[in-house]
């Protein structure tokens, strides 16, 4: 188990730095000139040349790429093109923000995304069952935008029970991750249908109800746990999607998270940001993807890793 | 009081007519669309970082109500003659928030500084070449030439004095005269300010000054109708109804001192002939996209600048006139019209792009659409005539400074051909450089608008652009705001605002 791990973190590195190395070649190669949009469209040559100069653009491709290389060996992520503030500084702020969103989201996905799941197996084809399956199909389409919108006019304008925006509380908490959960909760529900359908046409489990166990005991203790595989796997994937994904959630609600910082970094060509955004995201994906697979061994005592 | 457009200079304060008492305290939040880029106005662009620094730091003037120059820490100044020399005599007793004084030496160092390592130092002050301190609270600024819109130059906010000391000490916030001290910003989350107890002046009546950076309009809003906030800019055209509609909050609309306009490359395929270009400009229904895009919220376009800046003169509009321009594409040789591109960046150009092409295409004009994004569509129409390949393009202008030669000199000089400055439509007409150099370079401010009338007259008829509109800014306010300025240069000013119960 021990020896797994390690050989996973060690895994992770030719990973990382393959991810690094691909954000800073696909950076350099859209078009947009960093120290143009920094001078803004009525800068005149020189002021975009000067600048240019300042970040170290007008340097080889190669030179840059082992400057960065080495300053991140040394933990050194660079300075924003904009903020001049060190990227640590401006991800260290961001990333418990994007946790903290998604781990609510998650724990809120689950909870009701088991729940459903559960329900609409044990009641097939009853009208619990449509309701929720309905449910959770909604959960799935729904526009982020407009769901986020609408909870807030709702909950936050109308009822006043919640901010309508910004971090802070828990109360600022509760609107972002229902909006942010709602595809992965779908998911949930659904996965853990189909999967648990699958299980309570078991052999074992009829042997379970012959032997008189209750129905609460069949379903929970035999057929949900092994119905829980495929259901951890894409708790993992959505995880994974609520980091990188949460944009439009953020937006909406004006959570500071690190997909809002990306995505006005790509905007500005902040390139240091992206490159740290880029790697951070990839490197709490990694450690997700690690931990979901350690989970499969908790889950299914059959499954080890040596 | 209510629904009141600002007049002439469209200037606007909220509640001014309410004659209260006012209320000293409280804190007023104003939501804006983004973050400022940067608070160092070594590298500030952009109208976020103007409503934050201006609260933080002074010039020497400011552009007061109606476009006309206030003293902020000049008391007086006067010209030489020919117009070369420039005496400021400063105003005594300031001190910066560090408790640093400010004096000759200290504004010297500040315009210098600027002027040799500012984004906007080219722009702004580039006709200074030196700077001579008399006394503590005299400096004399020596040009090479005369340079008529130096002081509403030093009137733009960026120009605004740091403490020298401040900036030695490697400070990474501004540390000004004006009325408010920088406190903390958290980007992305809330830039907070407090008031300055010793302000030299009148100072605010409110404790703190916060900003909120709320890009989606939506949001913004929402929180202005929940009381989250005080004030927002840029409220959605479709949701002005619903703020209205709520006694607690009000839109103020106010014409800009933006342009937004269709360029065309002047130097490339069959827009290089300049009937081409007028038939452009008649064949495209201007008020339809006032109305259809911005919800009626804009005025047509009747000159290359917006009203009320120094030098307006109004050739137009070009009248909406399907026979007129197919006449002249005839004339030009295009009877049957012809092939194009049509760039852009997204947002409402989106929608105002695809407005265009239905209308070009009614007089046989087929026109593609390429949507690019921000970066590199800046990155596209600034390459050098030579290598450009822009056809017809989008973009919008302000004139900051309220006076004409910050919009003439930038676009249509043809020392300005991109990339060198802003002339994006490689307009090129010698008589018109000859107007705008004389423009800036004379003193005589009726002379100055003669020139600037003939030489719009030449660009009107040559037309380097379809000048498309002048939008309104819709700014969204509690109704119990009172005295917070809503200046047409798009800056938010909260010096003496104060909040009624």
């Amino acid at each position: 188990m021990f020896s797994y791990v390690v050989r996973r973190l060690l895994l992770a590195i030719p990973v990382l730095l393959g991810v690094v190395t691909l954000v800073f070649l696909a950076l350099r190669l859209i078009p947009g000139d960093p120290a143009l949009i920094m001078a803004g469209e009525a800068a005149p040559q020189e002021v975009v040349a000067r600048i240019r100069t300042q970040l170290g653009l007008d340097r080889p491709l190669a030179v840059q790429y082992g400057i960065y290389i080495w300053n991140l060996v040394r933990g050194d992520l660079g300075e924003s093109v904009r903020t001049r503030r060190p990227v640590t500084q401006e991800l260290g702020f961001r990333l418990p923000a994007t946790l903290e969103l998604a781990s609510a989201s998650m724990a809120i996905a689950v909870v009701l995304g088991l729940t459903a799941g559960i329900i609409s197996a044990t009641r097939q084809y009853s009208i619990l069952d449509y309701a929720t399956m309905v449910g959770a199909l909604v959960g799935i389409s729904i526009p982020v935008f407009w769901f986020g919108l609408m909870a807030m006019w709702i909950f936050s304008v109308r009822l006043g029970w919640f901010p309508v925006g910004g971090r802070g509380t828990l109360r600022h908490l509760v609107l972002p991750a229902i909006t942010l959960g709602a595809m992965a909760t779908g998911m949930i529900a659904r996965m853990t249908r189909s999967s648990m359908l699958e299980v309570l046409r078991q052999d074992y489990i009829r042997t379970g109800k012959a032997k008189g166990l209750t129905e609460r005991s069949v379903n929970l203790r035999h057929a949900l746990r092994n119905a829980l595989i495929p259901v951890v796997t894409v708790v993992g994937l959505q995880f994974g999607g609520l980091l990188a994904g949460s944009v439009l959630t953020e937006t909406v609600f004006t959570w500071p998270g690190v997909g809002r910082l990306m995505v006005d970094s790509i905007t500005n060509r902040d390139y240091p940001v992206v490159q740290g955004a880029v790697l951070v995201i990839a490197l709490v994906f990694t450690a997700v993807n690690l931990l979901v697979d350690l989970a499969y061994s908790f889950v299914d005592p059959r499954i080890r890793y040596d | 009081m209510r629904k009141v457009v600002g007049l002439c200079l469209g200037l606007f304060i909220v509640g001014a007519l309410a004659g209260a008492t006012p209320r000293y305290g409280g804190t007023l939040t104003i939501a804006m669309e983004y973050d400022p880029s940067s608070l160092d106005p070594l590298v500030m662009t952009d109208t976020p970082a103007s409503n934050v620094f201006m609260h933080v730091a002074e010039a020497l003037f400011r552009l007061g109500p109606g476009g006309e120059l206030e003293y902020l820490l000049a008391k007086s100044f006067e010209s030489s003659e020919d117009g070369l020399v420039w005496t400021f005599y400063l105003r005594e007793g300031v001190k910066f928030h560090d408790g640093t004084p400010f004096n000759a030496e200290a504004a010297k160092w500040n315009l210098l500084r600027f002027r040799d390592k500012a984004s906007f130092g080219p722009t702004l002050v580039k006709a200074i070449t030196d700077i001579e301190v008399v006394d503590d609270l005299t400096m004399k600024v020596l040009l090479k030439e005369p340079f008529a819109p130096l002081l509403v130059h030093l009137a733009h906010s960026f120009t605004g004095f740091l403490s020298p000391t401040a900036v030695a000490a490697g400070v990474n916030h501004p540390v000004g005269t004006g009325p408010f001290v920088f406190v903390r910003w958290i980007p992305g989350t809330e830039l907070v300010l407090e008031r300055n107890p010793n302000y030299w002046g009148e100072g605010p009546y409110l404790d703190r000054l916060v900003f909120l950076p709320i890009p989606e309009g939506g949001t913004r809003v929402m929180k202005l109708l929940a009381g989250e906030i005080d004030a927002t800019t840029v409220v959605p055209p479709d949701d002005v109804p619903i703020v209205r509609a709520d006694p607690k909050t009000d839109v103020v609309i106010i014409p800009s001192l933006t342009i937004q306009y269709v360029g065309m490359n002047c130097q490339r395929g069959p827009l290089a002939n300049p009937l081409v270009r007028q038939a452009l400009n008649y064949a495209i229904d201007k008020q339809e996209i006032v109305d259809f895009v911005f919800g009626g919220f804009a005025t047509v376009a009747a000159a290359p600048f917006s009203p009320g800046v120094f030098g307006y003169h109004a050739p137009g509009p070009y009248p909406h006139d399907v026979e007129k321009a197919k006449a002249l594409l005839a004339q030009a040789g295009y009877p049957n019209g012809f092939k194009t591109t049509l760039r852009y960046n997204p947002g409402w150009r989106t929608l105002g792009a695809e407005v265009i092409q239905a209308q070009l295409k009614v007089v046989g004009i087929d026109v593609e659409l390429i949507s690019m994004e921000w970066g590199s569509y800046l990155d596209f129409t600034n390459r050098p005539v030579d290598r450009s390949e822009t056809d017809i393009y989008m973009l919008g202008w302000s004139t900051v400074t309220g006076d004409a030669d910050y919009t003439l000199y930038s676009l249509f000089h043809s020392t300005q051909f991109a990339p060198a400055g802003s002339n994006r439509s490689f307009y090129k007409n010698e008589t018109v450089d000859a107007l705008l150099t004389a423009g800036r370079t004379t003193p005589n401010p009726e002379l100055r608008e003669q020139y600037y009338a003939q030489a719009i007259e030449l660009i009107w008829n040559d037309a380097p652009w379809v000048f498309l509109l002048n939008p309104d800014h819709r700014y969204g306010v509690r109704t119990n705001v009172r005295g917070l300025v809503f200046h047409p240069n798009f800056t938010i000013q909260a010096h003496r605002a104060w909040l009624d119960n």
